[in-house]
């Protein structure tokens, strides 16, 4: 497994685990929806989540194989790469017309924060997979 | 038309320089030994300048390292 692959391995496990815990304790919040204080109180812990288990993941990788840690993309990477960012674009793009749609309906900021985040973590994960995938095929599309 | 797809003989002129390995080469051409891997097994189609890369490496022609052969 080359680093980059580990590296997409961590970053889709910080987001699933994070931002997971985020949409499950929203969704079990039991007094009605938080005000905007009280999302930034759920959403900056996340934020923190996704940095600590990306650093602290890169870190181990980095002092288990510290030859490999830091390498560039290499062309059939990067090629990956392109493929996997086009259809994360495709969810994305998805993701943010629901989004504003529902925020249209709903007409609140809170409706629009939480769509439009859970549309670009959707995204970011498929663009993971999707690079996770191609990694262990050898190749992109 | 007939179906032709991308061969190559990198497994060959590994094999007659000295065994060499995937990441031996890899480190050569600038590319991981995963990719190297899939150049070889015809999962991945390198750029013209990896190609070329690839050719040097050995010291023979680019027609040598790569062909077409019938699907």
């Amino acid at each position: 497994m080359t680093f980059q692959e580990k590296s997409r391995w961590i970053a889709l496990t910080a987001n699933l685990l994070a931002w997971g815990w985020y949409f499950l304790t929203l969704s079990r919040l039991p007094a009605g929806l938080p005000d905007e204080r009280g999302l930034l109180g759920l959403m900056v812990p996340v934020f923190i989540a996704v940095a600590i288990i990306n650093i602290v993941g890169h870190v181990i990788v980095a002092v288990l194989k510290p030859g490999e840690a830091g390498t560039d993309l290499d062309e059939r990477e990067k090629a990956i790469s392109r493929h996997a960012s086009a259809i994360g674009y495709v969810v994305l793009c998805i993701g943010v017309a629901i989004a504003l749609g529902t925020t249209l309906w709903f007409w609140t900021a809170w409706v629009a924060v939480n769509t439009v985040m859970a549309a670009f973590i959707l995204a970011e994960c498929v663009r993971y997979g999707v690079e996770i995938a191609a990694f262990r095929r050898g190749y992109a599309g | 038309m007939t179906r032709k797809r991308l061969s190559n003989a990198i497994r060959t002129l590994r094999f007659h320089a000295g065994e060499m390995t995937q990441a031996e080469l890899g480190g050569k051409i600038g590319v991981t030994r995963q990719t190297v891997a899939a150049i070889e097994q015809g999962k991945y189609s390198p750029t013209l300048e990896t190609a070329f890369r690839i050719a040097d490496v050995f010291g023979v022609a680019l027609e040598e390292v790569f062909g077409w052969s019938e699907e």
